[in-house]
Protein backbone atom coordinates (compact mmCIF):
# COMPACT_ATOMS: atom_id res chain seq x y z
CA UNK A 1 0.00 0.00 0.00
CA UNK A 2 2.77 2.37 1.09
CA UNK A 3 4.47 1.70 -2.08
CA UNK A 4 1.43 2.01 -4.56
CA UNK A 5 1.13 5.34 -2.73
CA UNK A 6 4.86 6.27 -3.03
CA UNK A 7 4.30 5.41 -7.10
CA UNK A 8 0.63 7.47 -7.02
CA UNK A 9 2.66 10.46 -5.48
CA UNK A 10 6.04 10.24 -7.73
CA UNK A 11 3.15 10.76 -11.14
CA UNK A 12 1.78 13.66 -9.17
CA UNK A 13 4.86 14.77 -8.72
CA UNK A 14 6.11 14.26 -12.42
CA UNK A 15 2.37 15.98 -13.13
CA UNK A 16 3.22 19.07 -10.80
CA UNK A 17 6.72 19.23 -12.09
CA UNK A 18 5.02 19.53 -15.70
CA UNK A 19 2.54 21.98 -14.86
CA UNK A 20 4.84 24.21 -12.91
CA UNK A 21 7.50 24.54 -15.30
CA UNK A 22 4.57 25.21 -18.21
CA UNK A 23 3.72 27.89 -15.66
CA UNK A 24 7.08 28.87 -15.14
CA UNK A 25 7.66 29.47 -18.70
CA UNK A 26 4.65 31.11 -19.35
CA UNK A 27 5.58 34.97 -17.95
CA UNK A 28 3.35 37.28 -19.98
CA UNK A 29 4.85 39.09 -22.88
CA UNK A 30 6.82 42.10 -23.02
CA UNK A 31 7.13 44.89 -25.34
CA UNK A 32 9.52 46.72 -28.00
CA UNK A 33 12.08 49.29 -26.48
CA UNK A 34 10.41 52.20 -27.29
CA UNK A 35 8.81 55.53 -26.15
CA UNK A 36 5.42 53.88 -26.42
CA UNK A 37 6.38 49.98 -26.32
CA UNK A 38 7.55 48.96 -22.59
CA UNK A 39 8.21 45.80 -21.26
CA UNK A 40 5.05 44.40 -19.60
CA UNK A 41 6.13 41.76 -16.82
CA UNK A 42 7.02 42.89 -13.95
CA UNK A 43 5.93 46.86 -14.61
CA UNK A 44 2.85 48.73 -14.72
CA UNK A 45 2.69 48.95 -18.46
CA UNK A 46 -0.12 47.71 -21.12
CA UNK A 47 -0.04 47.00 -24.71
CA UNK A 48 -1.90 49.35 -26.05
CA UNK A 49 -5.26 49.71 -27.81
CA UNK A 50 -5.69 46.50 -30.45
CA UNK A 51 -2.17 44.98 -29.93
CA UNK A 52 -1.85 41.28 -29.54
CA UNK A 53 1.00 39.71 -27.94
CA UNK A 54 1.18 36.35 -28.41
CA UNK A 55 3.70 33.63 -28.17
CA UNK A 56 3.78 29.76 -26.63
CA UNK A 57 3.38 30.84 -23.31
CA UNK A 58 1.25 33.55 -23.20
CA UNK A 59 -1.61 35.86 -25.17
CA UNK A 60 -2.60 39.62 -24.46
CA UNK A 61 -4.51 41.68 -25.62
CA UNK A 62 -5.32 45.56 -25.24
CA UNK A 63 -8.75 45.97 -25.41
CA UNK A 64 -8.37 49.67 -24.90
CA UNK A 65 -5.33 52.39 -24.35
CA UNK A 66 -4.62 50.72 -20.74
CA UNK A 67 -6.50 48.14 -20.50
CA UNK A 68 -5.12 44.19 -21.08
CA UNK A 69 -7.08 41.06 -20.74
CA UNK A 70 -4.50 37.70 -20.94
CA UNK A 71 -4.07 34.11 -20.30
CA UNK A 72 -1.30 31.45 -19.83
CA UNK A 73 -1.61 29.61 -22.72
CA UNK A 74 0.73 26.15 -22.22
CA UNK A 75 -1.36 25.86 -18.43
CA UNK A 76 -4.26 25.36 -20.56
CA UNK A 77 -2.88 21.97 -21.94
CA UNK A 78 -2.82 21.05 -18.24
CA UNK A 79 -6.18 21.94 -17.60
CA UNK A 80 -4.84 25.19 -15.56
CA UNK A 81 -7.35 27.16 -16.67
CA UNK A 82 -6.58 31.01 -16.31
CA UNK A 83 -7.39 34.69 -17.30
CA UNK A 84 -6.35 38.33 -16.22
CA UNK A 85 -6.81 41.97 -16.93
CA UNK A 86 -4.13 44.62 -16.33
CA UNK A 87 -5.33 48.46 -15.70
CA UNK A 88 -2.78 51.00 -16.62
CA UNK A 89 -2.81 54.58 -15.34
CA UNK A 90 -0.44 56.77 -16.74
CA UNK A 91 -0.56 59.34 -13.57
CA UNK A 92 2.48 61.87 -15.52
CA UNK A 93 4.58 61.51 -18.45
CA UNK A 94 7.24 59.60 -16.20
CA UNK A 95 4.98 57.37 -13.39
CA UNK A 96 2.73 55.06 -14.26
CA UNK A 97 0.43 52.82 -11.70
CA UNK A 98 -1.18 49.70 -12.63
CA UNK A 99 -3.83 47.16 -10.66
CA UNK A 100 -3.84 43.72 -12.30
CA UNK A 101 -6.43 40.79 -11.24
CA UNK A 102 -5.44 37.24 -12.61
CA UNK A 103 -7.30 33.52 -11.77
CA UNK A 104 -6.38 30.21 -12.20
CA UNK A 105 -7.65 27.19 -11.31
CA UNK A 106 -6.15 24.07 -10.95
CA UNK A 107 -8.35 20.68 -10.65
CA UNK A 108 -5.38 18.44 -9.42
CA UNK A 109 -7.29 15.22 -10.13
CA UNK A 110 -7.58 15.85 -13.46
CA UNK A 111 -4.07 16.21 -14.12
CA UNK A 112 -3.74 12.52 -12.55
CA UNK A 113 -6.83 10.74 -11.50
CA UNK A 114 -4.65 8.66 -8.80
CA UNK A 115 -3.97 12.15 -6.95
CA UNK A 116 -6.22 12.92 -3.35
CA UNK A 117 -9.17 15.34 -4.20
CA UNK A 118 -7.64 19.10 -4.70
CA UNK A 119 -8.65 22.12 -5.80
CA UNK A 120 -6.55 25.00 -6.46
CA UNK A 121 -7.74 28.64 -6.70
CA UNK A 122 -5.40 31.13 -6.90
CA UNK A 123 -5.94 35.11 -7.33
CA UNK A 124 -2.80 37.59 -8.02
CA UNK A 125 -3.87 40.59 -7.58
CA UNK A 126 -0.81 43.08 -7.69
CA UNK A 127 -0.53 46.85 -7.65
CA UNK A 128 3.32 47.80 -9.46
CA UNK A 129 4.18 51.45 -9.98
CA UNK A 130 6.83 51.90 -12.45
CA UNK A 131 8.93 55.39 -12.95
CA UNK A 132 10.77 56.18 -15.90
CA UNK A 133 14.22 57.89 -14.40
CA UNK A 134 15.54 58.84 -18.22
CA UNK A 135 15.22 57.56 -21.56
CA UNK A 136 17.00 54.36 -20.66
CA UNK A 137 16.11 53.75 -17.32
CA UNK A 138 13.32 52.32 -15.58
CA UNK A 139 12.65 51.18 -12.36
CA UNK A 140 9.29 49.29 -11.00
CA UNK A 141 8.19 48.40 -7.48
CA UNK A 142 5.29 45.82 -6.97
CA UNK A 143 3.35 44.55 -3.87
CA UNK A 144 2.04 41.22 -5.20
CA UNK A 145 -0.96 39.60 -3.35
CA UNK A 146 -1.35 36.00 -3.93
CA UNK A 147 -4.71 34.72 -2.46
CA UNK A 148 -4.65 31.09 -2.82
CA UNK A 149 -7.56 28.26 -1.71
CA UNK A 150 -7.34 24.78 -1.35
CA UNK A 151 -10.11 22.31 -0.96
CA UNK A 152 -9.78 18.87 -0.59
CA UNK A 153 -6.28 17.39 0.01
CA UNK A 154 -3.37 18.93 -0.13
CA UNK A 155 0.02 16.64 0.04
CA UNK A 156 2.78 18.62 0.30
CA UNK A 157 5.20 15.92 -0.88
CA UNK A 158 2.94 16.17 -4.24
CA UNK A 159 3.92 19.60 -4.97
CA UNK A 160 7.17 19.22 -4.86
CA UNK A 161 7.68 20.96 -1.33
CA UNK A 162 6.28 24.43 -2.64
CA UNK A 163 4.34 26.58 -0.38
CA UNK A 164 0.53 27.06 -2.24
CA UNK A 165 -0.29 28.98 0.39
CA UNK A 166 -1.47 32.96 0.19
CA UNK A 167 1.21 35.20 0.51
CA UNK A 168 2.44 38.83 -0.31
CA UNK A 169 5.44 39.05 -1.94
CA UNK A 170 7.61 42.88 -2.95
CA UNK A 171 9.03 42.58 -6.43
CA UNK A 172 11.52 45.51 -7.92
CA UNK A 173 12.56 45.33 -11.29
CA UNK A 174 15.17 47.52 -13.31
CA UNK A 175 15.14 47.81 -16.52
CA UNK A 176 18.29 49.94 -18.40
CA UNK A 177 17.88 49.96 -21.99
CA UNK A 178 21.42 49.03 -23.50
CA UNK A 179 20.40 49.39 -27.18
CA UNK A 180 17.42 50.04 -29.26
CA UNK A 181 16.88 46.08 -29.17
CA UNK A 182 18.81 45.32 -25.80
CA UNK A 183 17.84 45.67 -22.57
CA UNK A 184 19.14 44.94 -19.43
CA UNK A 185 17.35 43.82 -16.25
CA UNK A 186 17.84 42.74 -12.63
CA UNK A 187 14.51 41.56 -10.57
CA UNK A 188 14.49 41.36 -6.99
CA UNK A 189 11.46 39.55 -5.43
CA UNK A 190 10.81 39.41 -1.27
CA UNK A 191 8.39 36.83 0.00
CA UNK A 192 6.94 39.67 2.99
CA UNK A 193 4.19 37.81 4.61
CA UNK A 194 2.33 34.05 4.30
CA UNK A 195 -1.06 33.64 5.48
CA UNK A 196 -1.91 30.20 7.03
CA UNK A 197 -3.82 27.58 4.96
CA UNK A 198 -7.69 27.67 5.33
CA UNK A 199 -9.84 24.84 7.17
CA UNK A 200 -11.10 24.23 3.34
CA UNK A 201 -8.20 21.83 3.18
CA UNK A 202 -6.81 18.68 4.41
CA UNK A 203 -3.29 18.68 4.65
CA UNK A 204 -0.70 15.37 4.06
CA UNK A 205 2.39 15.29 5.98
CA UNK A 206 5.16 12.57 6.02
CA UNK A 207 6.73 12.66 9.13
CA UNK A 208 8.83 9.29 9.02
CA UNK A 209 8.78 6.49 6.35
CA UNK A 210 6.16 4.39 8.32
CA UNK A 211 3.41 7.23 9.19
CA UNK A 212 1.32 9.66 7.08
CA UNK A 213 -0.46 12.37 8.65
CA UNK A 214 -3.69 13.74 7.37
CA UNK A 215 -4.56 17.12 9.07
CA UNK A 216 -7.98 18.27 9.11
CA UNK A 217 -7.87 22.03 10.18
CA UNK A 218 -4.92 23.91 10.97
CA UNK A 219 -3.59 27.42 12.69
CA UNK A 220 0.07 27.25 11.86
CA UNK A 221 1.71 24.66 10.16
CA UNK A 222 5.88 25.28 9.45
CA UNK A 223 6.01 22.42 7.12
CA UNK A 224 4.22 25.31 4.39
CA UNK A 225 6.13 28.03 5.98
CA UNK A 226 8.92 29.53 3.70
CA UNK A 227 10.64 32.00 5.41
CA UNK A 228 13.44 34.41 4.53
CA UNK A 229 12.33 33.80 0.76
CA UNK A 230 14.08 36.27 -1.91
CA UNK A 231 15.20 36.11 -5.03
CA UNK A 232 17.38 38.10 -7.46
CA UNK A 233 17.78 37.72 -11.09
CA UNK A 234 19.21 39.15 -13.82
CA UNK A 235 18.35 39.01 -17.36
CA UNK A 236 18.22 40.32 -21.00
CA UNK A 237 15.30 41.37 -22.75
CA UNK A 238 15.66 41.27 -26.86
CA UNK A 239 13.27 43.19 -28.85
CA UNK A 240 12.76 42.83 -33.01
CA UNK A 241 10.70 43.65 -35.30
CA UNK A 242 8.05 41.54 -33.66
CA UNK A 243 10.05 39.39 -32.34
CA UNK A 244 10.83 39.33 -28.40
CA UNK A 245 12.79 37.11 -26.25
CA UNK A 246 13.44 37.15 -22.89
CA UNK A 247 15.78 35.28 -20.89
CA UNK A 248 17.24 35.24 -17.54
CA UNK A 249 19.26 33.23 -14.61
CA UNK A 250 19.61 34.32 -11.10
CA UNK A 251 19.24 32.40 -7.33
CA UNK A 252 17.27 32.01 -4.62
CA UNK A 253 13.36 30.76 -3.88
CA UNK A 254 11.79 30.18 -6.68
CA UNK A 255 8.81 31.66 -7.64
CA UNK A 256 6.57 29.80 -9.74
CA UNK A 257 5.40 32.93 -11.93
CA UNK A 258 1.69 33.67 -12.13
CA UNK A 259 0.29 31.68 -9.20
CA UNK A 260 3.39 32.78 -7.18
CA UNK A 261 3.82 29.47 -5.18
CA UNK A 262 7.43 29.60 -3.59
CA UNK A 263 9.60 26.87 -3.49
CA UNK A 264 11.40 26.17 0.17
CA UNK A 265 14.97 25.45 -1.21
CA UNK A 266 16.95 27.98 -2.79
CA UNK A 267 18.27 26.87 -6.26
CA UNK A 268 19.35 28.61 -10.00
CA UNK A 269 16.45 29.96 -11.13
CA UNK A 270 15.76 30.58 -14.89
CA UNK A 271 13.04 32.72 -16.63
CA UNK A 272 12.28 33.01 -20.13
CA UNK A 273 9.58 34.09 -22.29
CA UNK A 274 8.84 34.52 -26.40
CA UNK A 275 6.19 36.07 -28.25
CA UNK A 276 5.38 37.71 -31.64
CA UNK A 277 3.50 41.43 -31.14
CA UNK A 278 1.28 43.22 -33.58
CA UNK B 1 -5.14 67.84 -9.70
CA UNK B 2 -5.84 65.38 -12.69
CA UNK B 3 -2.97 63.09 -11.66
CA UNK B 4 -4.64 63.19 -7.90
CA UNK B 5 -7.51 61.82 -9.40
CA UNK B 6 -5.83 59.36 -11.58
CA UNK B 7 -3.90 57.88 -8.20
CA UNK B 8 -7.05 57.91 -6.42
CA UNK B 9 -8.90 55.88 -9.21
CA UNK B 10 -6.17 53.15 -9.13
CA UNK B 11 -5.86 53.18 -5.67
CA UNK B 12 -9.90 52.77 -5.63
CA UNK B 13 -10.10 50.08 -8.06
CA UNK B 14 -7.65 47.98 -5.82
CA UNK B 15 -9.55 48.91 -3.03
CA UNK B 16 -12.81 47.36 -4.81
CA UNK B 17 -11.29 44.49 -5.78
CA UNK B 18 -9.33 43.51 -2.58
CA UNK B 19 -12.55 43.34 0.02
CA UNK B 20 -14.09 41.49 -3.09
CA UNK B 21 -11.07 38.90 -2.62
CA UNK B 22 -10.94 38.78 1.05
CA UNK B 23 -14.53 38.07 0.36
CA UNK B 24 -14.01 35.29 -1.76
CA UNK B 25 -11.39 33.87 1.24
CA UNK B 26 -14.10 34.10 3.79
CA UNK B 27 -16.82 32.24 2.19
CA UNK B 28 -17.51 28.46 2.31
CA UNK B 29 -14.03 27.99 4.76
CA UNK B 30 -15.85 25.03 6.46
CA UNK B 31 -13.73 22.03 7.10
CA UNK B 32 -14.04 19.35 4.83
CA UNK B 33 -15.24 16.78 6.58
CA UNK B 34 -16.63 16.96 10.01
CA UNK B 35 -14.83 16.23 13.14
CA UNK B 36 -15.52 13.19 14.04
CA UNK B 37 -16.84 12.00 17.72
CA UNK B 38 -14.25 9.70 19.89
CA UNK B 39 -15.20 7.18 21.90
CA UNK B 40 -16.82 7.25 25.21
CA UNK B 41 -14.15 6.17 27.63
CA UNK B 42 -15.19 8.39 30.99
CA UNK B 43 -16.21 5.45 32.60
CA UNK B 44 -13.61 3.28 32.18
CA UNK B 45 -11.29 6.74 33.69
CA UNK B 46 -13.64 6.63 36.44
CA UNK B 47 -12.97 2.96 37.28
CA UNK B 48 -9.40 3.74 37.09
CA UNK B 49 -10.21 6.80 39.47
CA UNK B 50 -12.40 4.72 41.71
CA UNK B 51 -11.70 1.63 42.88
CA UNK B 52 -14.77 -0.53 44.61
CA UNK B 53 -13.42 -2.78 45.98
CA UNK B 54 -12.47 -3.18 49.79
CA UNK B 55 -9.82 -4.98 50.19
CA UNK B 56 -9.89 -7.41 53.28
CA UNK B 57 -8.58 -10.89 54.52
CA UNK B 58 -11.44 -12.31 52.45
CA UNK B 59 -10.50 -11.30 49.04
CA UNK B 60 -6.92 -10.45 48.94
CA UNK B 61 -6.30 -13.98 47.31
CA UNK B 62 -8.49 -13.52 44.56
CA UNK B 63 -7.46 -10.11 44.19
CA UNK B 64 -3.76 -11.92 43.59
CA UNK B 65 -4.79 -14.39 41.56
CA UNK B 66 -6.77 -11.99 39.36
CA UNK B 67 -3.35 -10.24 39.05
CA UNK B 68 -1.59 -12.66 37.81
CA UNK B 69 -3.60 -13.88 35.01
CA UNK B 70 -4.72 -9.79 33.73
CA UNK B 71 -0.54 -9.25 34.03
CA UNK B 72 -0.18 -11.77 31.22
CA UNK B 73 -2.39 -9.77 29.21
CA UNK B 74 -0.78 -6.23 30.35
CA UNK B 75 2.44 -6.99 28.93
CA UNK B 76 0.70 -7.58 25.56
CA UNK B 77 -0.75 -4.14 25.98
CA UNK B 78 1.88 -2.47 27.00
CA UNK B 79 3.59 -3.76 23.61
CA UNK B 80 1.05 -2.44 21.65
CA UNK B 81 0.87 1.23 23.33
CA UNK B 82 4.10 1.18 22.93
CA UNK B 83 3.27 0.71 18.97
CA UNK B 84 0.32 3.40 19.53
CA UNK B 85 2.52 5.89 21.32
CA UNK B 86 4.72 5.70 18.50
CA UNK B 87 2.26 6.69 15.70
CA UNK B 88 0.36 9.44 17.94
CA UNK B 89 3.83 10.99 18.53
CA UNK B 90 4.64 11.75 14.83
CA UNK B 91 1.40 12.28 14.58
CA UNK B 92 1.49 15.22 16.67
CA UNK B 93 5.02 16.32 15.66
CA UNK B 94 4.23 15.63 11.98
CA UNK B 95 5.23 19.92 11.71
CA UNK B 96 8.69 20.97 10.46
CA UNK B 97 10.72 20.31 6.97
CA UNK B 98 8.95 17.86 5.32
CA UNK B 99 12.56 17.37 3.28
CA UNK B 100 14.11 16.55 6.55
CA UNK B 101 12.20 14.77 8.85
CA UNK B 102 12.98 11.05 8.93
CA UNK B 103 16.49 12.31 8.19
CA UNK B 104 19.39 10.85 10.71
CA UNK B 105 18.25 12.32 13.96
CA UNK B 106 14.71 13.77 12.91
CA UNK B 107 15.96 17.27 13.65
CA UNK B 108 13.10 19.17 11.61
CA UNK B 109 10.06 16.85 13.27
CA UNK B 110 8.44 19.68 16.01
CA UNK B 111 4.76 19.56 17.50
CA UNK B 112 2.34 21.23 15.61
CA UNK B 113 0.86 24.71 16.54
CA UNK B 114 -2.74 24.90 15.94
CA UNK B 115 -5.42 28.02 16.55
CA UNK B 116 -8.60 25.77 15.92
CA UNK B 117 -10.59 22.81 15.85
CA UNK B 118 -9.23 19.63 14.19
CA UNK B 119 -8.24 16.32 13.64
CA UNK B 120 -5.17 13.87 12.46
CA UNK B 121 -5.71 10.76 10.62
CA UNK B 122 -2.66 8.80 11.61
CA UNK B 123 -1.70 5.90 8.96
CA UNK B 124 1.48 4.24 10.56
CA UNK B 125 3.07 1.18 9.24
CA UNK B 126 3.69 -1.85 11.52
CA UNK B 127 7.13 -2.82 12.19
CA UNK B 128 6.87 -6.22 10.98
CA UNK B 129 8.19 -8.90 12.28
CA UNK B 130 11.88 -8.01 11.12
CA UNK B 131 12.00 -4.00 12.00
CA UNK B 132 15.46 -3.63 10.55
CA UNK B 133 14.00 -4.40 6.92
CA UNK B 134 12.36 -1.03 7.04
CA UNK B 135 8.50 0.45 6.28
CA UNK B 136 6.57 -2.75 4.20
CA UNK B 137 2.87 -2.02 3.53
CA UNK B 138 2.56 -6.00 3.78
CA UNK B 139 3.35 -5.93 7.24
CA UNK B 140 -0.18 -4.20 8.18
CA UNK B 141 -0.85 -0.90 9.48
CA UNK B 142 -2.51 0.90 12.52
CA UNK B 143 -5.01 4.08 11.80
CA UNK B 144 -5.54 6.46 14.45
CA UNK B 145 -7.88 9.57 15.04
CA UNK B 146 -6.32 12.64 16.97
CA UNK B 147 -8.53 15.10 17.33
CA UNK B 148 -7.34 18.33 18.87
CA UNK B 149 -8.01 22.02 19.85
CA UNK B 150 -6.00 25.28 20.80
CA UNK B 151 -5.48 24.18 23.85
CA UNK B 152 -4.15 20.55 22.82
CA UNK B 153 -5.02 16.76 22.39
CA UNK B 154 -8.55 15.67 22.73
CA UNK B 155 -8.34 13.66 25.94
CA UNK B 156 -9.68 10.26 23.83
CA UNK B 157 -7.31 9.23 20.80
CA UNK B 158 -8.73 6.01 18.77
CA UNK B 159 -8.07 3.91 16.14
CA UNK B 160 -7.70 0.35 14.74
CA UNK B 161 -4.81 -2.22 14.41
CA UNK B 162 -5.29 -3.82 10.90
CA UNK B 163 -3.40 -7.08 10.60
CA UNK B 164 -0.57 -5.43 12.20
CA UNK B 165 2.79 -7.36 12.62
CA UNK B 166 5.39 -6.75 15.35
CA UNK B 167 7.53 -8.82 17.54
CA UNK B 168 6.30 -9.48 21.09
CA UNK B 169 8.88 -10.86 23.05
CA UNK B 170 11.30 -11.39 19.97
CA UNK B 171 8.58 -13.37 18.19
CA UNK B 172 6.57 -12.59 15.55
CA UNK B 173 3.04 -11.72 16.06
CA UNK B 174 -0.39 -10.25 14.75
CA UNK B 175 -3.08 -7.92 16.11
CA UNK B 176 -5.84 -7.04 14.41
CA UNK B 177 -8.81 -4.98 16.92
CA UNK B 178 -9.72 -1.39 17.85
CA UNK B 179 -7.86 0.33 20.36
CA UNK B 180 -8.63 3.59 22.47
CA UNK B 181 -6.27 5.93 23.89
CA UNK B 182 -7.08 8.59 27.18
CA UNK B 183 -4.43 10.93 27.12
CA UNK B 184 -6.36 13.28 29.98
CA UNK B 185 -7.54 16.93 29.70
CA UNK B 186 -5.57 19.72 28.02
CA UNK B 187 -2.82 17.98 27.06
CA UNK B 188 -0.64 20.14 24.48
CA UNK B 189 0.97 18.64 21.65
CA UNK B 190 4.35 19.39 23.00
CA UNK B 191 3.81 17.49 26.32
CA UNK B 192 2.43 14.42 24.73
CA UNK B 193 4.55 11.30 26.42
CA UNK B 194 5.01 12.72 29.07
CA UNK B 195 2.11 12.25 31.19
CA UNK B 196 0.19 8.58 31.89
CA UNK B 197 -2.16 7.22 29.21
CA UNK B 198 -4.80 4.66 29.24
CA UNK B 199 -4.82 2.11 26.94
CA UNK B 200 -8.03 -0.28 25.23
CA UNK B 201 -7.53 -2.78 23.30
CA UNK B 202 -9.94 -5.66 22.12
CA UNK B 203 -9.58 -7.66 19.20
CA UNK B 204 -7.30 -10.58 18.02
CA UNK B 205 -3.92 -11.51 19.03
CA UNK B 206 -2.01 -14.29 16.95
CA UNK B 207 1.24 -15.78 17.84
CA UNK B 208 3.21 -18.59 17.31
CA UNK B 209 1.22 -20.59 19.73
CA UNK B 210 -2.32 -20.02 18.28
CA UNK B 211 -4.80 -17.34 18.03
CA UNK B 212 -7.22 -15.55 20.37
CA UNK B 213 -9.03 -13.01 21.86
CA UNK B 214 -7.63 -9.66 23.56
CA UNK B 215 -9.32 -7.53 25.93
CA UNK B 216 -7.80 -5.57 28.02
CA UNK B 217 -6.38 -2.08 29.58
CA UNK B 218 -3.76 -0.42 31.16
CA UNK B 219 -2.67 2.78 32.30
CA UNK B 220 0.70 2.80 31.35
CA UNK B 221 3.23 5.92 32.99
CA UNK B 222 5.93 7.49 31.55
CA UNK B 223 8.62 6.39 33.84
CA UNK B 224 7.75 2.64 32.78
CA UNK B 225 5.66 1.95 35.75
CA UNK B 226 2.03 1.01 34.97
CA UNK B 227 -1.35 0.01 36.49
CA UNK B 228 -4.54 -2.05 35.61
CA UNK B 229 -7.57 -3.17 36.93
CA UNK B 230 -8.39 -6.75 38.89
CA UNK B 231 -11.85 -8.06 39.29
CA UNK B 232 -12.97 -9.88 41.70
CA UNK B 233 -16.68 -10.96 41.99
CA UNK B 234 -18.71 -7.18 40.87
CA UNK B 235 -16.24 -5.18 42.18
CA UNK B 236 -12.42 -3.91 41.30
CA UNK B 237 -9.31 -2.87 42.82
CA UNK B 238 -6.29 -1.22 40.54
CA UNK B 239 -3.23 -3.08 40.48
CA UNK B 240 -0.37 -1.15 40.63
CA UNK B 241 3.65 -1.34 40.10
CA UNK B 242 5.94 1.34 39.94
CA UNK B 243 9.30 -0.79 38.87
CA UNK B 244 10.37 -0.24 43.05
CA UNK B 245 7.04 -1.66 44.36
CA UNK B 246 4.07 -3.75 43.77
CA UNK B 247 0.57 -3.36 45.00
CA UNK B 248 -3.26 -2.26 44.82
CA UNK B 249 -5.37 0.66 44.94
CA UNK B 250 -8.20 -0.29 46.55
CA UNK B 251 -11.85 1.52 47.78
CA UNK B 252 -10.04 1.41 51.35
CA UNK B 253 -6.60 2.87 50.19
CA UNK B 254 -3.29 2.06 48.80
CA UNK B 255 -1.65 -0.87 50.08
CA UNK B 256 2.00 -2.20 48.95
CA UNK B 257 2.92 -5.43 49.02
CA UNK B 258 5.36 -8.43 49.31
CA UNK B 259 3.78 -10.61 46.56
CA UNK B 260 6.75 -13.17 47.29
CA UNK B 261 5.85 -13.23 51.21
CA UNK B 262 2.01 -13.14 50.47
CA UNK B 263 1.32 -9.76 52.55
CA UNK B 264 0.08 -6.30 51.82
CA UNK B 265 0.68 -3.10 54.29
CA UNK B 266 -1.55 -0.63 53.46
CA UNK B 267 0.16 2.72 53.40
CA UNK B 268 -1.67 4.74 55.65
CA UNK B 269 -1.91 3.44 58.57
CA UNK B 270 0.61 0.22 58.24
CA UNK B 271 -2.64 -2.02 58.44
CA UNK B 272 -1.64 -6.05 57.37
CA UNK B 273 -3.49 -8.55 54.98
CA UNK B 274 -1.64 -12.08 54.32
CA UNK B 275 -2.96 -15.08 52.46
Amino acid sequence: MHQERRRSATRLVSAFACGAFVVALSAPAEAYHTDRDRLGYGTAYTLGKRTLALGPFAAEYGLFDHLDVGTYILPWAVRVGNLGVKWEFPITDRLSIAPQLYWFRLDVQKLTKKSPPLVISVVPLDLTGSYRANDATTVSLGLVYTYIRLAGTFDQQALQGAAAVSNLQLVATGEYRWTKSTALLLRLRYLAHQWQPTASASFVLHPDDYTTVQLYGVGRLDALNVQNAWSLIPGVAWSWTTFNLRLGLGYGNFNVPGVNFVMPRKMICPELDLYWRW
Amino acid sequence: MRTWFRIALGLADVCIAAPALLGLAACGEKSPVAKPTAPDMAPLVQSYEHPTLVLDGTNIQAAFDSSEVVGKSVKIAASLGTLVHGGVHSGVNADGDQQQIGASGDTSSQPLKVTGSGFLLVHRICPGPDPSKGPDAANGAMDLTVGFTEKGIDPVVWGTFSACQFTLNSAPATVGGALNLFVGDGLTFDAYGTQPVLFAFAGDLATSSGTGKLDVDVRLLPTGAYEYRVVVGDKHAIYWDDLTHRGFRAANGTWTCQFETKQCTKNDDGLQLGW
